[in-house]
């Protein structure tokens, strides 16, 4: 049997993070025994999510159209903003229901290593925001690793000192090493609330 | 700690073994080649996860077979606790009472081991390096958040060194060097200070084991030493300083060093730097040191280690002694005999018949031949 269409899902599957090719064989054959309306629903999932989804212009979260349902909310506190690594990071942060604000998504954070400089992350637009935008606080909610601490206080000394902007971190409960989207909503709740000025 | 039991498998040259080793004393008697330190080393192993003489898992794996196992029953005060682990080729499983371990560090101090080998005595006259690692190596042991701040040090080092070069090659502006250099003198500051305290201690209890080895008024003095800036110093001695005094020292120097460092692309100041200066009678050992000497120095280090270990966490660690007889006199050896009852279970190597004889009130004694361990004095279990 020719199995090439088998081993390019594998390959396919592998770009995965977490994936190695053990796992990336047993999803291949699991996806080769669902029964094929399942199978191309996946498929048409994956493409729909392509065709669809974008970053939004403003503030780089996941987005159906130009501008995020977040950002074009009236509702929303325009005064107010987290930075977050993550889109993820954001759904995170919205199921506490605490949060009033809106975000800006870096997409990453600094690491020298990784070749990640400033060039590399969402902060340009940032930038823009602070200048254009009526916002009083930054909220700094980056991971408390190592590369998330310094990513924060890179964008603290962005924040020209003259601007009537306040920058703060958050702080409780995260542990340190660990990742703002398995932090569960009490711990987050509580790290908004207990956040400090930079 | 004790070991109660102790179970080989495919471990170097040892096909299979099943040791119930003695509170007390065990010497491991046996000829050149036939796998003394390659029992002691699975006892380190057992305990730091990783070898004091091999960097990949192949050569600690029996030639021709797949797998080493290591499995030791411990057991402190009452509680007692299965450590197992299991080398292929290209990875590792830990186990504690049966459980998976996922991280090394998690692991790490399951089991308190302290080593005297004739690769410690590399550190009285080797490179700085040599001396840094036993003293992280033996802080760590006593204080895990050490350990964490030395990880996330090296990490963050990494990351400037990355950034320096960066800088120079003009990619990003030196304003990104900051958040790195502040993390870096944060971490460094405490490193700083866990290094002195811990080493006023350690050096205060090895000063006196020397004179007790070594028997002479040639006296021992360890002192730390910071790669730090002289101006920034003025005078103070490092361990005086508190770990925000430390912070800001660090801060200061790495900002004057700052124009050097991105030229030579790396960070010229901080604990990765530092060095031990041992001077026995005002003399730097690293020099001056005989032999003999240098070897009962380093041994003051690692039995100071082990005494320090129960002062500060309540408990024996384990002592091995590999090799600790050569290149000592007689009345050097005898010096040192008389010292180890002192310590909890002791496993003591040597090819000579006759250093066995000096111990006093050995517990067991184990012949060492081709990988075989009989049991030869003590009891049988
Ligand atoms: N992976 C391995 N498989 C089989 N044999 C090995 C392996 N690694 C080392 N050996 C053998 O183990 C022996 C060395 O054992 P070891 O270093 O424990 O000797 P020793 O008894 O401490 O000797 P000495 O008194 O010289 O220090 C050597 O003969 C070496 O070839
Ligand atoms: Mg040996
Ligand atoms: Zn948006």
């Amino acid at each position: 049997m020719e199995a090439s269409s088998l081993q390019r899902v594998i390959e396919e599957l592998k770009r995965l993070p977490g994936i190695g090719t053990k796992t990336a064989q047993r999803l291949a054959f699991f996806i080769m025994k669902m029964p094929t309306e399942q199978a191309l629903g996946l498929s048409r999932a994956i493409e729909e999510l392509k065709e669809k989804i974008r970053f939004c212009s403003v503030c780089g979260n996941l987005s159906e159209s130009e501008c995020c349902d977040i950002c074009s909310n009236p509702n929303r506190n325009p005064r107010l903003i987290c930075v977050v690594q993550e889109a993820m990071d954001v759904m995170a942060i919205e199921k506490t229901g605490q949060f009033r604000g809106r975000y800006h998504v870096l997409h990453g954070a600094l690491s020298p290593i990784d070749a990640i400089g400033p060039d590399e992350l969402n902060i340009k637009t940032l930038m823009q925001r602070i200048q254009q935008e009526p916002i009083e606080e930054i909220i700094l909610a980056t991971n408390p690793t190592i590369e998330g601490e310094a990513t924060a206080m890179y964008l603290a000394q962005l924040v020209p000192s003259r601007s009537s902007c306040t920058v703060s971190r958050i702080a409780h409960g995260i542990p340190v090493g660990g990742h703002l989207e398995y932090a569960d909503e009490v711990t987050l709740a509580k790290a908004m609330e207990g956040r400090r000025r930079l | 700690m004790k070991i109660q039991r102790l179970r080989l498998q495919d471990f170097r040259n040892i096909r299979a073994c099943d040791l119930a080793p003695e509170d007390g004393i065990n010497i491991l008697c046996g000829e050149n080649g036939q796998g003394k330190t390659n029992l002691v080393e699975a006892i380190y192993l057992l305990a730091n996860l990783s070898s004091f003489r091999a960097f990949s898992n192949r050569k600690l794996i029996r030639h021709g077979a797949p797998a080493a196992r290591i499995h030791g029953v411990m057991r402190t005060g009452a509680t007692e606790k299965e450590l197992a682990v299991e080398l292929m080729p290209a990875s590792k499983t830990v186990k504690v009472n049966g459980k998976g371990v996922a991280r090394g560090v998690d692991f790490f101090g399951e089991a308190a081991v302290t080593l005297f080998s004739p690769e410690t005595v590399k550190m009285v006259r080797g490179a700085p390096e040599l001396r840094r690692r036993f003293l992280d190596t033996a802080l760590s042991r006593v204080d895990r958040g050490y350990l964490l701040d030395l990880k996330e040090y090296r990490r963050i080092l990494e990351q400037r060194n990355r950034l320096l070069r960066m800088v120079r090659e003009g990619r990003v502006s030196v304003a990104a060097l900051h958040p790195w250099t502040t993390q870096l003198a944060e971490r460094g500051g405490r490193i700083l200070h866990g290094r002195c305290r811990y080493l006023s201690e350690l050096s205060a209890v090895a000063v006196e084991i020397f004179q007790q080895l070594h028997h002479k008024e040639s006296s021992l003095r360890i002192v730390y030493r910071a790669a730090l800036p002289r101006s920034l110093m003025a005078g103070i001695p490092v361990e005086s300083l508190d770990t925000a005094a430390l912070k800001a020292r660090l801060v200061d120097g790495l900002a004057q060093s700052e124009r050097l460092e991105i030229q030579a692309g790396a960070t010229r100041l901080g604990p990765h730097l530092d060095d031990l200066l041992l001077e026995v009678a005002d003399r730097a050992a690293r020099d001056f040191s005989s032999q003999g000497e240098g070897r009962l120095l380093a041994l003051s280090l690692a039995l100071g280690e082990a005494r320090l270990f129960e002062r500060l966490k309540g408990d024996r660690p384990v002592l091995l002694l590999d090799d600790v007889g050569s290149e000592l006199d007689r009345r050097h050896q005898g010096l040192l005999c008389e010292q180890l009852p002192d310590f909890g279970q002791v496993f003591l190597t040597t090819s000579e018949r006759s250093v066995c004889e000096k111990i006093p009130a050995p517990k067991a004694l184990f012949d060492v031949t081709d990988g075989e361990i009989a049991l030869v004095m003590g009891k049988q279990k």
